[in-house]
């Protein structure tokens, strides 16, 4: 309770209450985005006090690069804000060493990606990755990647990315779908218990954990994470409240000390 | 009377050849002679007016004959003769009773019908030889023939009835060493050998040879069998561990050779008549060895013995060489390894999940999340003391076998822990690993700590950041050759491997390494350390500098496990001196029957300091499944040491479970050996021609084909007659005590006494 309240206290500025931004453009969204993270940082600025010097690592938050191939108006680079203030918070409430650049990668390039083996994506539409790029997503999982799919929920209502990319790894591992995780499951409780499971910022909630994982045979690791909520959108801090904001923060958390530990 | 008077014969006195045997040389007896000579004429010349003059000049004559007798006798006079030999001549013929004489490939002249090596050998000995008696009929007539059959050792033969093909191994050195000193006082002519020369152990062929040579005796070889490389199956070597984890995979490389195959060939892993793992190869190129590398998990508990054989083929001369086993003890308990991480990072991901997804280790992580919060995974019942930390006594540290330290710094321990840690590693033989990142090293302020003792590098000033450079890995000369870095058994394949491998990201300076240390990976050519070990105490350590290497993991394709390979090879490596608390073990994993097997174990009380005073039990059980208690008694000379001795007379499988009074079955430590009949004798089977011929001419004597075999007869008559010839021999006749000589001096001395008497001098 004690790092929960901390977490609070160390938030960013109280975002509007009510519904998401739909209807606003992209250069507002970014824009209100990037105003949010403004005082975001200097309150976190602030609070941080995180020991430094017994921090390792280098952890890098890529967001990946691919096609969506219908008319939804966010694609894969939605919300960027919303991963700085993730690995600001990072970097504050854990041991983590978060590395503050921002990253892009691509299935095409490889090589690249696979030096960033958590990686980060999103978006509100359907997507299509051609047979080289589903034969690199498939080897990259397989190698130890994780991949962190939330969907940014066209329209309030619509959760095709989640659908989508549930197929696509179900494609990818025929014999193994995607199952949902139970609400007991450690990343649930690595570091912040959330006993509800993954928040739920908007759309079509899928199961009582409102997250689905491909569990790697044998050993049961999730090797990738997908929620079809908008957490990421919870990360700006801009929608919602902050109580649910901050839950959205502490699952992100979660996921990645839970990447980082297994 | 005149051989009773003379010691021998007129024609011996007349032709032999007369000598002095006296060591006082003949100028001194002849100047002596004279002195005494002189003083005759002197003493008879005064008395010479006193005597007829028959006695003035007998006198001296006669005391002049005395004098010359008694110097004749003190010269110590002898005849030597020439004399034929009287000693009967000696032949000996030794005969290859090895198992690989029973291998059918041999054929006399035209190659005819092929018949057992030894069976080609019993008919050239009884019945192939000219004029139908055989060669022992023939070495017969001129010496006499002492049969011998040699295996390991040679052994004296009534007749070829009882040459039997059964013995496991071949010493051509042995056998004619213990032949030459059976033999040593007899006359020997020849020594012949029939062999095939396979798979000789002991000393050499060369070596062999120069013990006959050494007496001038000629070792005649025939050899018997196919010199030619004949297509055959042979499962050379397996190398297997002998004590795994339950659910391990066990990893076997089976050396083949495949002499002449063409197409693949099976190579299978069977368990009794279970067959658990069956694998297709094709041959190697340019070479008929091949290294085949077999992966299975055990499903048994306990001890049991595998066979990895080749199914035979219709080419092969014999199946015997296609099969080898090895034993494998079940462990219950998985390997404990504690790892403590400084903080999340990509190291501590994929270095877990290389040992997690192996059921041989239990990896028990300690996670530090944030300041004075741990996540502790795969920790078990009794383990919950880590949540306050790392472990402060002996009992709960030296409950892992391996301690990795990831990027924590030195601050994070107390002095104590610290010192628990030497004691650790030094006395308990378990295994420290250090990994590179910001807080380790001497970044991580472990200069002047027990742990900076331990570390086989030197540290770097703390000034010396962690660079996040990326560099490819270099592996050493002696890195190559390490249990650690082998991945694979061919040198060529394992260098090309390593050539390959991906780069690190991240590296912690460090200084050099310490003397004794192994340096296996190296940043460049010469470089500093990437990583190094070494042992220390009972235990061993390892430095390994960089922090990234999961990078080997993601940037190499997910069906390659060189990332989880070399992981788990290096702490296999830490952990070989870890020390449990009962432990058993045999010398050997395979004993021919008869033979005795030493049970040794070690037992540890819980602090695992040594107990000598425990009541230990043996209990072995062979193929029949009947229990045998043997007590162990503590062996005085090592502490906690106890051994007891059995002798296996049935072959097939043998258990053997020790336990502890007191401690309860669940402590008792298993180990397995096999009692079987040897299979080595036919590996490499072939009629070893060149060596044998080599051995042969280098006596003085000659080799034979079994179809040639018919020449020996000839040579052997050759050589019984030098022998023969040598045996005649110089005989001396000492004459100094011939009757003759002590009647004649008896003879004079008396003539002079009456002639003395008559003329009134006595």
């Amino acid at each position: 309770m004690r790092r929960e309240r901390e977490l609070k206290d160390r938030s960013g500025p109280e975002t509007p209450s009510g519904g998401p931004a739909r209807g606003l453009s992209r250069r507002e969204f970014l824009a209100g985005g990037l105003s949010a993270l403004s005082g975001a940082l200097v309150a976190l600025e602030r609070a941080a006090r995180a020991d430094e010097a017994v921090k390792t690592g280098q952890f890098v938050f890529p967001r990946l690069q691919f096609a969506v191939y219908d008319e939804s108006p966010d694609k894969w680079n939605v919300g960027p804000v919303g991963d700085v203030i993730l690995k600001r918070k990072l970097q504050e409430l854990t041991n983590i060493n978060v590395s503050p650049e921002p990253k892009v990668v691509r299935l095409a390039d490889f090589d690249d990606m696979c030096r960033h083996p958590f990686v980060f994506m999103t978006s509100e539409g359907y997507f299509r990755l051609d047979p080289a790029e589903e034969r690199n997503l498939r080897e990259f999982l397989e190698r130890g990647g994780f991949i962190l799919a939330d969907d940014c929920v066209l329209w309030a209502r619509e959760d095709r990315f989640f659908q989508c990319y549930r197929d696509l790894v179900n494609k990818l591992f025929p014999g193994n779908p995607m199952r949902e995780v139970p609400l007991d499951h450690e990343i649930f409780h690595i570091y912040y218990d959330m006993k509800e499971g993954c928040p739920h910022m908007q759309g079509k909630r899928a199961g009582r954990s409102n997250a689905w994982a491909l569990f790697e045979r044998g050993t049961g690791r999730i090797m990738t994470f997908a929620t079809p909520g908008d957490i990421h959108c919870g990360w700006m801090c801009r929608y919602w409240g902050m109580d649910k904001n901050m839950e959205a923060i502490k699952m992100g958390i979660n996921i990645i000390i839970y990447f980082l530990s297994h | 009377m005149f051989e009773a008077l003379f010691k021998c014969d007129l024609r011996t006195l007349l032709e032999g050849d007369f000598v002095y045997l006296s060591r006082i040389p003949g100028e001194v007896r002849f100047v002596l002679f004279v002195g005494f000579l002189a003083s005759a004429w002197l003493l008879y010349r005064e008395v010479g007016s006193k005597v007829s003059p028959l006695a003035r000049r007998a006198l001296p004559i006669m005391r002049s004959g005395t004098y010359a007798l008694v110097f004749f006798i003190l010269g110590s006079p002898a005849i030597e003769v020439i004399s034929p030999g009287v000693r009967e001549i000696y032949t000996a013929v030794l005969v290859d009773t090895s198992l690989s004489m029973s291998i059918e490939d041999a054929s006399t002249e035209g190659g005819g019908k092929k018949q057992a090596r030894l069976s080609a050998a019993i008919e050239l000995l009884g019945e192939g030889a000219p004029e139908g008696g055989g060669l022992l009929a023939e070495i017969g007539r001129s010496s006499r023939c002492l049969l011998y059959g040699f295996d390991r050792s040679p052994r004296r033969l009534a007749g070829i009835e009882e040459l039997r093909p059964a013995g496991g191994g071949t010493n051509v050195y042995r056998a004619l060493r213990d032949v030459d000193a059976e033999l040593a006082r007899l006359p020997l002519a020849a020594v012949v050998m029939l062999t095939d020369g396979c798979r000789n152990e002991g000393g050499g062929l060369e070596e062999a040879a120069r013990i006959p040579a050494a007496r001038g005796v000629p070792l005649f070889v025939v050899g018997i069998g196919d010199p030619s490389a004949a297509r055959d199956y042979e499962v050379v070597r397996v190398v297997a561990p002998r004590r795994v984890r339950r659910n391990a995979e066990v990893e076997l490389q089976v050396t083949v050779r495949h002499a002449g195959a063409e197409g693949p060939f099976e190579l299978r892993v069977r368990r009794g008549d279970n067959v658990v793992l069956s694998s297709r190869e094709e041959p190697a190129k340019g070479t008929d060895i091949k290294v085949v590398r077999l992966v299975f998990t055990p499903d048994h508990e306990g001890s049991a013995t595998y066979v990895v054989e080749i199914p035979p083929a219709e080419f092969e001369r014999t199946a015997a060489n296609n099969s080898a086993r090895f034993a494998i003890d079940i462990q219950d308990e998985r390997l404990p390894v504690l790892y403590v991480e400084g903080s999340p990072r990509l190291e501590y991901r994929f270095l877990r999940r290389a040992m997690f997804m192996d059921p041989e280790f239990r990896v028990v992580g300690m996670l530090r999340l944030a300041r004075d919060r741990f996540l502790v995974q795969g920790a078990g019942a009794g383990e919950e003391h880590l949540q306050q930390g790392f472990p402060s006594t002996r009992e709960r540290l030296f409950a892992y076998q391996a301690v990795i330290l990831g990027d924590i710094e030195a601050a994070h321990f107390t002095r104590e822990q610290m010192e628990l840690l030497e004691e650790f590693v030094g006395s308990r033989g378990g295994g420290l690993l250090m990994l590179g990142g910001v807080n380790s090293f001497g970044q991580g302020g472990y200069a002047g700590t027990p742990i900076e003792k331990m570390l086989p590098v030197a540290l770097a000033p703390r000034e010396r950041p962690y660079s996040d450079e990326t560099f490819a890995p270099y592996p050493t000369r002696e890195g190559l050759a390490h249990p650690v870095m082998m991945l694979s058994q061919n040198p060529g394949q394992n260098r090309s491997l390593w050539e390959k491998v991906p780069p690190l990201i991240g590296w912690t300076p460090v200084g050099s390494a310490k003397a004794g240390a192994a340096v296996l990976l190296t940043k460049g050519p010469g470089g500093p350390s990437v990583l190094a070990v070494q042992n220390y105490g009972a235990g061993r350590t390892a430095a390994f500098t960089s922090g990234g290497s999961w990078y080997w993991q993601v940037s190499m394709p997910a069906s390659d496990e060189f990332h989880e390979r070399f992981w788990k090879q290096l702490v296999r490596w830490l952990v070989s001196g870890a020390r449990e608390q009962l432990t058993v073990s045999t010398s050997r994993d395979i004993y021919a029957r008869g033979e005795g097997v030493f049970i040794r174990a070690t037992v540890l009380g819980k602090d695992l300091r040594p107990v000598n005073d425990a009541s230990v039990v043996a209990t072995v059980t062979g193929p029949s499944g009947n229990p045998e208690e043997i007590p162990m008694n503590w062996i005085l000379s090592e502490e906690g040491v106890y051994q007891c001795r059995y002798v296996g007379e049935e072959t097939g499988p043998y258990t053997v479970s020790v336990r502890v009074e007191g401690w309860g079955e669940a402590k008792a430590a298993t180990a397995g050996f096999l009692v079987a009949e040897e299979s080595s004798e036919f590996a490499d089977s072939a009629l070893k021609e060149q060596a044998l011929r080599a051995m042969a001419e280098s006596t003085g004597g000659r080799y034979f084909a079994l179809a040639d075999a018919r020449g020996l007869a000839a040579e052997l008559e050759r050589a019984i007659a030098r022998a023969s010839s040598a045996e005649r021999t110089r005989r001396t006749i000492p004459l100094w005590d011939m009757p003759a000589l002590y009647v004649a001096l008896m003879g004079l001395v008396c003539a002079e006494w009456l002639v003395r008497r008559r003329a009134g001098l006595a």
